[in-house]
């Protein structure tokens, strides 16, 4: 973490390099998250550099360098959804997405519940469940993440596992 | 779980991801790098039949029907043109009243891309004139060719009229909120040294014990990401005062910076002094621009707190030659009105308009900030706003000229309303 910590005050100072060394880190994470919320590969790494844009113009204000994974998630999932938003209301958006990608496993399973993400869920869901299980936040980090109540974090992510039709083991879920 | 996961990371990442993150990154120093000076586009003011002469180029053209299709068509160039350097500067169109001069001309960069919308006219000259102003109008960037206006007031009319230039700016920009690195807290006392008058090339602020000091030669290499032009030598504390002593490699004054310390709050503090000089290969101070001290009073002020910034004025290319041309000027009469009106100090009594605008002449003691506003009722019904203003008041003779953006025709005019007043012509 002092390594990191050692490329945030860099950056905070305009050092470009040690921005994008520590950006580097975070950015396929970034994508896969504006991903999941477009379905879109343009519109995907639209996100990713605006995040990088915002980060690099924001950062000196950053004054915790440990939550900066957590900043940028955040820039990334209130860009998605404006963009969502502006996208929405120019053209409906695609479905044919999915069986563009070139997937580099041939797991189907994986494929069908990749599909049933980015097709079933709506956005609010899709935040919480990226949130808690591709990140692995707390239910209590979800919450002060997205600013949204501990027990509305935990029943929209329950209405979203049920549309998943994922099994829930308790311990998972109320741990 | 591990399925949610492994299903979100299945998503194939592009090859230009990373790619794109340094396009961000890009965008927020592109916006750092503010341009000096906004185009104004919209101030040409033009008279409506200009010097004769050959078929205007059609570069030349291009370039006028993109800023104004109207004035285009009005016309007819100077075939006065003369290159330098691979950089070619054309007399378009000149013409002149009793009052002032305008001349328009195009700087092309035939050879390079030296001319661009930066584009800032440094050194330069009039053959007629008391003052003089010099403004980028325009810049077409598929011929590189930038448009110019120069205005001559107050000069006596002649015919043959000289231009000449003798350097320019161009790559302009302003990086805002630089940063270096390096902590206040752990700046350490140090003696100054008095600096010679003969090597102070400019100063700015007001030092309190009169003669300039500033800290000896350092060797520090403090510098910023954003800009490699510059660093600071040396910086030190004496006598409740901060010093930052920075060295320019560009040694002509046109790369500058304005210092400042700032805290989290915002809070600024400024110098209270700034000097520019020069020092040799040992550091001896000379007669030169290379090297600029600034000096904060930091009385009772926690340095820890702060935080060293400044604002850079950068300019990427600094071209000198020799651009002179001399051409006939087309008088423009204009046409007078009686006219009595008081405005308190001073009374109108005579009123004149010509192509370029309106000369209110009287007698009295007004100011250059005079509120003077003009309407032109033309005779289709329209109505044209005239609100800046020159003033060419000598003594107890006062002439106030308020310029048009677009060629006035006095034929056209069916009554003028000065401060509500009106005037049938």
């Amino acid at each position: 973490m002092s390594y990191i910590i050692r490329l945030i005050k860099k950056a905070q100072k305009g050092n470009e390099k040690a921005f994008l060394k520590l950006f580097q880190m975070y950015e396929a994470d970034i994508y896969r998250m504006a991903f999941v919320y477009l379905k879109n590969e343009e519109e995907a790494l639209d996100i990713v550099q605006e995040t990088a844009y915002k980060a690099f113009d924001k950062i000196e204000g950053l004054k915790e360098p440990a939550y900066i994974k957590t900043w940028l998630i955040k820039i990334t999932i209130s860009s998605s959804l404006n963009r969502l938003k502006k996208l929405e209301k120019i053209v409906p958006m695609q479905n044919e997405y999915i069986d563009n990608i070139q997937f580099e496993q041939g797991d189907h399973t994986v494929k069908v519940l990749l599909q049933q993400i980015l097709e079933e869920l709506t956005s609010d869901e899709k935040g919480i469940v990226l949130l808690k299980y591709y990140e692995g936040y707390t239910f209590q980090e979800i919450a002060d993440t997205l600013q949204i109540p501990l027990g509305t974090v935990k029943s929209i992510l329950y209405r979203a596992l049920k549309k998943l039709r994922v099994q829930v083991e308790e311990a998972d879920f109320y741990g | 779980m591990d399925k949610l996961k492994e299903s979100v990371k299945s998503i194939p990442l592009p090859q230009d991801l990373h790619k794109r993150a340094k396009m961000g990154v890009s965008q927020v120093k592109k916006k750092r790098k503010k341009p000096w000076l906004i185009p104004s586009v919209a101030t040409v003011f033009l008279a409506s039949s200009i010097t004769v002469a050959a078929a205007m180029n059609d570069d030349v053209k291009n370039l006028l029907w993109h800023i104004s299709p109207e004035i285009a068509a009005l016309l007819e160039p100077i075939e006065s043109t003369v290159e330098y350097g691979g950089i070619k500067m054309e007399i378009v169109s000149a013409m002149q009243d009793e009052d002032m001069a305008v001349v328009y001309v195009t700087m092309q960069d035939i050879e390079g891309n030296r001319i661009d919308e930066t584009l800032d006219i440094y050194d330069y000259s009039m053959s007629k004139g008391r003052s003089f102003t010099v403004e980028r109008i325009g810049f077409d960037p598929t011929t590189k060719t930038a448009f110019v206006r120069f205005t001559s007031f107050n000069g006596s009319s002649t015919d043959k009229f000289k231009l000449k230039i003798r350097s320019f700016l161009s790559d302009k920009s302003v990086l805002e909120d630089v940063t270096f690195p390096l902590d206040l807290q752990d700046v350490e006392k140090q003696q100054t040294e008095i600096l010679p008058d003969d090597t102070i090339r400019g100063s700015g602020g007001k030092s309190p014990e009169g003669d300039a000091y500033v800290l000896p030669a350092g060797i520090l290499n403090i510098q910023t990401q954003l800009y490699d032009r510059m660093r600071i030598t040396n910086i030190g504390l004496h006598n409740d005062k901060l010093y930052v002593q920075t060295e320019w490699s560009a040694n002509n004054a046109i790369e500058h910076g304005e210092f400042y310390l700032v805290n989290p709050a915002g809070q600024k503090i400024l110098p209270t002094v700034s000097y520019s000089y020069g020092r040799d290969e040992q550091g001896i101070p000379i007669y030169a621009y290379n090297y600029e001290e600034n000096v904060f009073n930091v009385k009772d002020i926690n340095l820890a707190e702060y935080e060293l910034k400044a604002k850079i004025y950068t300019a990427g290319q600094y071209v000198e030659g020799d651009w002179e041309a001399s051409f006939k000027l087309e008088e423009m009469r204009g046409q007078s009105v009686p006219f009595a009106m008081d405005f308190g100090d001073w009374v109108a009594k005579e009123l004149k308009i010509s192509p370029l605008g309106l000369t209110i002449i009287g007698e009295g003691n007004a100011t250059e900030t005079e509120e003077l506003t003009a309407t032109i009722v033309k005779k289709d019904g329209s109505h044209k706003e005239l609100t800046s203003l020159v003033s060419f008041t000598d003594e107890n003779q006062v002439k106030l000229k308020l310029l048009s953006e677009d060629p006035l025709k006095p034929e056209q005019i069916k009554s003028i309303i000065i401060n509500g007043f009106k005037i049938n012509f």
